[in-house]
């Protein structure tokens, strides 16, 4: 096998370079089968290509389907999304959560939605035309009289070539006509027929991923151009791609990494970036979860749906700007400004902002400034408990910022008793609590609704582990998370999970690593690491499907 | 007129000297012909957390022979309660039962008595931590019984139903009752909104014609017919494992496929609640009761209207279940973690009594968890089937719970309630105590047994070299 271009230089250093090279700090890379020095450290993934992707039929996530079920019919999400039911896990991102496949229930409730998405094409002459692509009354494609078979195939055609990215057979042409035709006295009906069938298809639902042999690589397959577009359109917007965006992609190199990563600089100069990147944040820092957040009334009597609204702003402003060049995305972490309102400034005990959300200086707060000091982030990692739970932080703060997999209690935890001294004693619960509760303390100064709260004892914080390190309250963890090369990796990998669909693997431990190297070389740049993660074979390659 | 029976003889002279003779079905023994053309009998699960604390249950005079005189203790009494608009429930219509034992989970590191438990409550083993049952629960057993003989012909298989709040993959085996096989819960709806959907998308308008609901049918039948199509034809251009994948969204067409066929038009209008009006009502924290309250009632519907056969309903195990708005939970208390599992296991040794705060709101939440229970009884009591008799006694209800007594957390002594005569299998008014002498296996077996199937057997592929296999039913029961 021959060497491959990794994203981070290690190729080009040598044996005598035993210093800081292009981030790889304190490490020694040496290329394979290279004898080293002794006291020397061996770096496992030097000369180790990025691991191929496997292509697997995704299904698309509710945010894909909703959009292209408004590109293709023009009917809105509200018209159908109450039948689509919620999905269990909630702390996987949707993409992975779409990965897992179709279960029945969510069959049964896409059935449901596509009838309501059916009648919605067709309910008004307005929605006809906008679905038929005229105005009806004296346009060439109505449906009525001696034009309906001629007229609805040509709209069957135009439909399925939309839906399918790809020509329609004349075998699904003449199925869909008959499905409507046998059944639908109204030819406009009969059309609304037709969409309830396609988007319950599964050759709208999922994707299939295809690869080509090319010279690049012998063990893996390179996505063909379409694939890839799709792939970069989901993992870049969210959405698959839409007539505009094919139009552009003509003109792109996409079967080279370099002309991968052109096309994906310009893909996330559109608000669909920003946008797609808001989701996965508010997915990853379960501040999505906001609105449906739990407290008992009487204990916080200012928590309404209006508060909590704000929570959910604020946090998510942190990461406004997080793609632009040169923005580093840790500076949600560390940032020493916040974004709110006058609920959140009496929340938060500072001075009114006026009306509206002001973006607001706190200088040295010792306690305000950065994700981890916000009321949004602290009250979801804190669960549904009334009371600041260390163990429900701790252990937050773990999967999230460090991708710790710290596995879960068992439900009869609380029924073990004892305090913290107990629990760090006894071996079945030390292993867990040791790594969560010290996480926690660093937080018992905000209340389980992310106000300051008294509190006896001193509130410092301890990430134990290789790359440990003592904090103090929301800032100070996210100072320290800002320097973490856990925390860095962990970035690497949400991009990674929110963008694939699914979590890396052991066997593409090197392909993490050496992303993680680029993102920090790269001044912890999330826009440099989603382009190197799009130009990667990781992205570009895939393994061949067993027959 | 009666109908003729032949006789092999009368067959014989008639066609001389035949050897093989083909099979009439007129010729079948009449209880082996009665058996092919039953209908599927009706069978509930209904499972309630934390088990029962013993004296509030077990009559002390119960045996493992079954007593008919027994004092009414607490929860009997419970579900002895009047409620307004609905007939009262007798001593002859239950059958209590306690000391019943479980099996904890295979790997002895791992301490999760609840999720064990609740497993055991419909398989009788514990099921794997994050992948659940090991195979079949008994009411899907009993169900691809009826199935595999063309005796299930109502518009869906079966219903499983749930009253929870949230869903967490660490707390896999709490959520599902009903198990279609090994790692495959039943799909299960927690949501009244989707339960509501669920019952009338898949079955039309329930209003309008029989003409109407015809028209509709035949379009989602079309509409189907293409889907199925096209999964076929994409199916051809995948690989083994996308193929797998794409297998899962066919299954669930064919489902539907399946309840359109067996649909007909249905007598029964919805019911008056509609949970689409109501969502604020019971779709957030402190809204237990109120969920409850529509989950019953749609699942009550779902019986009495001949949707199904074949049902569970789940509370989840001790969970989140809100603050002080509940209406069963007294404002005297002092507003604190509202989960019963909690309150369970708060209660001080030697404070198993009335008056301690801890015990009081468990046993709240127990009142609360029979009250609906009982409100679902009645609601079978009080519809009549096509025999004539009460829907209930035509039924066979099973309530149980993933323990004895929740702060134990013992899978010994596991309480069990039977509801209904079973079709008159099942006589009622009796109390056991089978001191932990008895596994829930053999009252699976049982409850298989009353419910006709042949040869009931529960069977799970656990971890252990041989499989867990229960034949033997209760030898009282």
């Amino acid at each position: 096998m021959t060497p491959r271009s990794l994203p981070c230089s290690r190729a080009a250093l040598s044996l005598t370079f035993a210093a800081v090279a292009l981030g790889c700090v304190g490490e020694v890379r040496t290329p394979k089968g290279v004898p080293q020095p002794p006291g020397v450290e061996v770096d496992p993934c030097a000369g180790v290509p990025a691991a191929p992707s496997t292509a697997e039929l995704k299904r698309l996530t509710v945010t894909a389907l909703t959009a292209a079920v408004t590109a293709l019919t023009g009917v809105g999400p509200d018209a159908y999304a109450a039948s689509l039911p919620a999905l269990p896990a909630p702390n996987a991102f949707d993409s992975e959560r779409a990965n897992r496949g179709a279960s029945l229930q969510y069959t049964l409730g896409l059935f449901d939605a596509a009838e309501r998405i059916g009648r919605a094409a067709v309910a008004t002459p307005a929605a006809q035309a906008r679905l038929l692509g005229c105005t009806l009354a004296d346009g060439p494609c109505g449906l009525d009289g001696a034009r309906r078979e001629a007229n609805t195939r040509a709209f069957i055609a135009r439909l399925l070539a939309a839906a399918y990215r790809r020509a329609p057979t004349a075998e699904e042409v003449d199925e869909l006509w008959a499905t409507q035709a046998s059944v639908e006295a109204d030819p406009y009906e009969g059309a609304g027929r037709v969409v309830q069938a396609v988007v319950q298809s599964p050759s709208f639902l999922f994707v299939v991923e295809r690869g080509e042999a090319s010279a690049e690589r012998d063990d893996a397959l390179l996505l063909v151009p379409d694939a890839l577009l799709e792939r970069l359109a989901l993992a870049l917007w969210g959405e698959l791609p839409d007539a505009s965006l094919r139009a552009r992609a003509t003109g792109w190199e996409l079967g080279t990494a370099s002309g991968v990563r052109a096309a994906a600089d310009e893909m996330l100069d559109d608000p669909r970036a920003n946008a797609h990147v808001e989701r996965m944040v508010g997915q990853w820092f379960r501040l999505a979860q906001l609105p449906g957040l739990s407290r008992t009334q009487a204990l916080f009597p200012t928590l309404d749906a209006e508060l909590k609204r704000s929570m959910q702003t604020e946090a998510l402003a942190l990461f406004d700007g997080a793609l632009e060049r040169g923005a580093a995305f840790t500076e949600a972490y560390t940032a020493r400004r916040a974004v709110i309102d006058d609920r959140l400034a009496a929340h938060y005990g500072l001075a009114p902002v006026g009306p509206g959300f002001r973006s607001v200086e706190l200088g040295g707060h010792p306690t305000r400034g950065g994700l981890f000091a916000t009321a949004g982030f602290l009250s979801v990692s804190n669960g549904n408990r009334d009371h600041s739970n260390v163990v429900k932080r701790g252990n937050a703060v773990r999967q999230l910022v460090l991708c710790d997999d710290v596995p879960p209690a068992p439900p009869n935890a609380e029924a073990m008793g004892g305090g913290e001294g107990d629990l760090h004693a006894r071996p079945d619960c030390a292993a867990c609590h040791v790594r969560m509760d010290p996480i926690g303390k660093g937080l018992e100064g905000y209340d389980a609704v992310g106000a300051e709260q008294a509190h006896a004892g001193p509130t410092l914080g301890r990430v134990v582990g290789r790359d440990g390190f003592e904090f103090s309250a929301g800032p100070g963890l996210g100072a320290e998370a800002a320097r973490s090369s856990q925390a860095h990796a962990c970035v690497v990998k949400q991009v990674w999970r929110w963008s694939m669909g699914v979590r890396d693997t052991d066997a593409q431990r090197c392909s993490v690593e050496g992303l993680r190297a680029t993102f920090v070389a790269q001044g912890l740049s999330l826009r440099a690491l989603v382009l190197a993660f799009v130009a990667s074979d990781t992205f570009r390659f895939v393994l061949p499907e067993s027959p | 007129m009666s109908t003729p029976r032949l006789s092999r003889r009368t067959l014989l002279r008639g066609a001389g000297a035949a050897v093989a003779l083909p099979f009439l079905e007129a010729m079948a023994p009449r209880s082996a012909r009665a058996q092919a053309a039953q209908a599927a009998p009706r069978f509930i699960t209904f499972f309630i957390p934390n088990g029962f604390h013993a004296p509030l249950w077990t009559p002390p005079e119960a045996t493992a022979a079954g007593v008919t005189t027994f004092t009414t203790t607490r929860w009997l009494q419970t579900l002895l309660t009047p409620d307004a608009g609905l007939p009262d429930l007798a001593l002859t219509d239950l059958n209590a039962l306690s000391g019943l034992r479980g099996t904890g989970d295979f790997d002895p590191a791992f301490n999760d008595s609840h999720g064990a438990g609740t497993v055991n409550f419909s398989t009788a083993a514990p099921g794997d931590r994050y992948r659940g049952a090991y195979g079949k629960s008994v009411d899907i057993v009993a169900r691809d019984f009826f199935k595999a003989r063309g005796a299930l012909d109502t518009p869906r298989d079966s219903l499983a139903v749930a009253v929870q709040n949230f869903e967490s993959p660490d707390w896999f085996r709490h959520y599902y009752a009903s198990w279609a096989g090994k790692f495959q819960p039943a799909p299960t709806f927690s949501d009244p909104v989707r339960l509501y959907q669920e019952l009338f998308a898949a079955s039309g308008a329930a209003q309008g014609s029989a003409d109407a609901l015809r028209r509709t049918l035949a379009r989602r039948k079309s509409v189907l017919d293409f889907v199925r199509s096209d999964v076929t034809r994409l199916n051809a251009q995948l690989g083994a494992s996308d193929r797998v994948r794409l297998d899962a969204h066919l299954h669930g067409v064919r489902e539907l496929e399946r309840r359109l066929m067996a649909m007909s038009p249905n007598l029964c209008g919805p019911p008056p609640m509609n949970p689409y009006s109501q969502p604020s009502q019971y779709d957030a924290w402190g809204r237990y009761s109120r969920k409850a309250e529509l989950q019953v009632e749609l699942f009550a519907y779902a019986f009495t209207c001949d949707l199904t056969r074949f049902g569970s309903f789940l509370y989840f195990g001790g969970g989140e279940t809100g603050g002080p708005d509940e209406g069963f939970l007294s404002q005297r208390w002092p507003q604190e973690d509202w989960q019963q599992h909690n309150q369970a296991h708060a209660i001080a040794p030697g404070q198993h009594r009335d008056g301690d705060v801890h015990y009081d709101v468990m046993n709240a939440f127990t009142a609360e968890h029979l009250k609906w229970f009982r409100v679902l009884l009645k609601k079978l009591k009080a519809a009549t089937a096509p025999s004539g008799k009460s829907l209930l006694d035509e039924s066979l209800v099973y309530l149980g719970s993933e323990m004895g007594y929740g702060p134990t957390h013992s899978l010994e002594s596991f309480p069990a309630l039977l509801a209904g005569k079973a079709g008159g299998a099942l006589t009622g008014g009796r109390a056991f105590d089978f001191e932990n002498r008895q596994h829930l296996g053999n009252l699976h077996v049982s409850l298989l047994q009353k419910l006709g199937v042949t040869s009931p057997r529960m069977e799970q592929d656990t971890p252990t070299s041989t499989r867990t296999l229960y034949d033997t039913p209760l030898p009282a029961l």
